[in-house]
C-alpha cells in the first residue's frame, strides 16, 4: 500500500466566520491547515484548537465548535461549509478539493437559521422544543407491566425506519426559504416525526393532539414546497413524502372537524 | 480582517439569551382554514383564466372573437353576480392574502440551493408579484370596474383616458386591440410606450401560466393527493405539460391582439366584419338583437 504524498500538497484555506457572544458581530478569520490524507472538517477545527493562530501569524482564540460522535448520526456538528449546511465530520476535505480544486479556500460557518452561541456554535432549543409540542415520543409510561407491544408488519417497519433516521441536525431547516430565525414555522424535521410517531401503532393515540399542532400557525400549510429539505438531508430521509403524508391528513382531520365533530 | 483579543468566557447567562420562539397563535386554527382557502380559490380564479386564454386566443380570428364575448355578455343581467363570485372575489382573496404570507418570513437562497424545486418556489413567489401588478393594470385599464368607474365617481378626465378601453358591444376586438397594442399611441403601434404595454401583457400572461401550472402541482402536495416521490414526479410531468399547452395558448391570445395580421394597422377596418349585433329601439330604449352583418361588410 502506498502511503500518500503530503508533502508536495499545498496547505489548505479556510475562511471562516466567528462571533464572540451571542450578541456581538461576526467576523471572518482566515487559517491555513497543513494538509493531510482523509481530513475532514473536524479534524480541521481539532488543528486549528491546537495551533490556534491565523494565516498571517497572529495568535487567536480557538475556535468553539459542536462535536460529538463522528460519524454522522448524532448531527451536533452541522455548520456550513462551502455555504451549504452539512456535517463537519462527514465533510471529506479530499473530495472538497477533488471538487473544487486543491487551490480552492473553504468557507465554514455557523448555521444562519438559529441563534449563535460561540463561533460555529448554534442554540438549536427550537427543534427540541417543536419535538415537545409534537410528543415526539410513544407513551408507554405506566404504573405495571404493559406487555410487549404491538405487532407492526416488515414493509411498515421499513418505511418507519427511514423516518427514525432523524437526528435533529437541522440541514432541512437550514436549507428551507420557509423557515427564518424570525418566525414560527416547524419545518420538515417535526413533519416526519408527526408522521413517524403517528403511523405508530402505539404512538397515534397522540395522533390528534400532533394534528392540532400541525393545523396550528407555523405548522403544515405553511411549507411552500421548494423541496429543499429532502435534497441536503443527510440521512436521505423522504420528507417532502412525509408533507404530503400530513397534508392528506390535514384534508382528512380537516373535513371530519367540520361535518363531524 | 480582525483580530481576536484573548477569549474572554462566556458565562451560562449569555448563552441562555439565545432566544426561543415564542409560540403565539394569533389566528390558530383560522390560519389553516385561510390557507387552503388561499390554495382552493388559487385553483378556481387559474381555471377561470385557462378560460378567459382560451376566448382571447380567438382573437386570431376577430369575428369568432366578437361571437364569444357575446355569447358570455348574453349571461346578463347575471353576469356582474357570475363576475364577482368566480373572478373578483377569488381573485382579491388569493391576492391580498398571497401578498401577505409571501412578505412575512421567508427567504430565498437560490443561489446556494439551486434545486429544480427552489427555483420553482422563486418563481413562484417573484410571478406572484408581477401578477398583483398586471392584473391591477389589466382591469384598471380595460374593465369598467376599474378607472372607468373611478371616472363615474370623480369625473377626473385622466380616469377616463385610461380606463374603461374593452369595448364588447360590436367592438370586442377592435377595443382589445387599442388598449394592448395602441394602447399609448393607437397611430404608431411601435411607440415605446405601446411595446412597454404589450412586453407586460407577455410577461403578465406568461407569469399566469406559470403560476397557475406550478400551483396545480404544489397544491396537490398541500392537500395530500400526491404523497410518494414518484407519485409528485409524475404529477409534475403532467403540471409541465399542462403549463407548455396553457403557455401556447396564451400567447396566441397575446398574438392576437399584438402582433397577428389583423390586429396591425387601422382596426377600424374590422367594424363591420365584426358587427353582430343591431341596437334596436324599443318603447324608447335601446336594446340588443343579434344579428347577420350587414350586407355591404366585406373582409378586410
Amino acid at each position: 500500500m502506498t502511503v500518500p504524498q503530503t508533502q508536495n500538497q499545498p496547505p489548505i484555506v479556510f475562511n471562516i466566520k466567528r462571533q464572540d457572544k451571542p450578541d456581538s458581530m461576526p467576523y471572518w478569520q482566515t487559517f491555513s491547515v497543513p494538509y493531510r490524507p482523509n481530513m475532514n472538517v473536524t479534524s480541521v477545527l481539532q488543528y486549528i484548537s491546537a495551533y490556534p493562530q491565523t494565516a498571517e501569524g497572529e495568535k487567536t482564540a480557538p475556535i468553539n465548535y459542536d462535536v460529538a460522535c463522528l460519524e454522522e448520526v448524532c448531527g451536533s456538528c452541522t455548520m456550513l461549509i462551502n455555504g451549504v449546511a452539512r456535517q463537519a465530520c462527514s465533510a471529506l476535505i479530499d473530495q472538497m478539493r477533488g471538487e473544487k480544486g486543491a487551490e480552492a479556500t473553504i468557507t465554514i460557518e455557523p448555521m444562519s437559521k438559529f441563534p449563535v452561541v460561540r463561533d460555529l456554535i448554534v442554540d438549536r432549543t427550537r427543534m427540541f422544543e417543536n419535538l415537545k409540542r409534537i410528543k415526539g415520543w410513544i407513551p408507554v409510561d405506566g404504573y405495571y407491566n404493559l406487555g410487549a407491544g404491538p405487532k407492526i408488519e416488515p414493509r411498515k417497519q421499513d418505511s418507519l425506519y427511514a423516518l427514525s433516521r432523524c437526528m435533529t441536525c437541522g440541514c432541512c431547516l437550514e436549507a428551507c426559504p420557509q423557515f427564518t430565525l424570525e418566525n414560527a414555522f416547524v419545518g420538515a424535521q417535526i413533519f416526519s416525526q408527526v408522521r413517524y410517531f403517528n403511523m405508530h401503532p402505539t404512538g397515534k393515540v397522540d395522533a390528534d393532539e400532533r394534528m392540532e399542532v400541525m393545523m396550528g400557525d407555523g405548522g403544515i400549510t405553511d411549507c411552500g414546497n421548494a423541496q429543499n429539505c429532502v435534497k441536503v438531508c443527510p440521512k436521505e430521509i423522504p420528507l417532502t413524502e412525509s408533507i404530503g403524508w400530513i397534508g392528506r391528513k390535514a384534508t382528512v382531520y380537516a373535513v371530519k372537524e367540520f361535518l363531524v365533530k | 480582517m480582525s483580530t481576536l483579543s484573548p477569549a474572554s468566557p462566556v458565562s451560562d447567562s449569555e448563552i441562555t439569551t439565545a432566544s426561543p420562539i415564542a409560540y403565539s397563535e394569533p389566528l390558530g386554527r383560522r390560519h389553516f382554514w385561510l390557507r387552503r382557502l388561499h390554495s382552493l380559490l388559487g385553483l378556481l380564479f387559474g381555471g377561470y383564466v385557462v378560460v378567459h386564454l382560451l376566448v382571447n386566443a380567438t382573437g386570431l380570428w376577430p369575428r369568432a372573437y366578437q361571437q364569444n364575448v357575446d355569447k358570455i355578455h348574453s349571461l346578463q343581467p347575471m353576469l356582474p353576480l357570475i363576475e364577482i363570485a368566480t373572478i373578483f372575489i377569488p381573485l382579491l382573496f388569493h391576492a391580498i392574502y398571497g401578498a401577505y404570507i409571501a412578505s412575512v418570513g421567508l427567504k430565498f437562497n437560490t443561489t446556494k440551493y439551486n434545486y429544480g424545486g427552489n427555483v420553482r418556489y422563486f418563481l413562484q413567489r417573484i410571478t406572484a408579484w408581477v401578477l398583483l401588478a398586471f392584473i391591477a393594470f389589466h382591469i384598471a385599464t380595460l374593465h369598467k370596474w376599474g378607472f372607468e368607474a373611478i371616472y363615474n365617481m370623480t369625473h377626473i378626465d385622466f380616469f377616463h383616458r385610461w380606463g374603461g378601453m374593452f369595448n364588447e358591444h360590436n367592438q370586442a376586438f377592435q377595443s382589445t386591440v387599442h388598449g394592448i397594442r395602441g394602447f399609448f399611441n393607437t397611430e404608431n403601434a411601435m411607440n415605446p410606450g405601446n411595446v412597454l404595454v404589450m412586453a407586460f401583457y407577455l410577461a403578465g400572461v406568461w407569469s399566469a401560466c406559470f403560476h397557475f401550472a406550478n400551483g396545480l402541482w404544489t397544491s396537490a402536495i398541500a392537500w395530500g393527493l400526491t404523497v410518494t416521490a414518484r407519485s409528485q414526479k409524475r404529477w409534475g410531468d403532467a403540471c409541465l405539460g399542462f403549463g407548455v399547452v396553457v403557455t401556447l395558448i396564451g400567447t396566441m391570445a397575446w398574438v392576437a391582439f399584438t402582433v397577428a395580421p389583423a390586429a396591425r394597422g387601422d382596426v377600424s377596418r374590422w367594424d363591420n366584419y365584426t358587427r353582430t349585433t343591431h341596437e334596436i329601439q324599443v318603447d324608447g330604449q335601446s336594446i340588443d338583437v343579434k344579428g347577420e352583418p350587414s350586407n355591404e361588410s366585406t373582409q378586410p
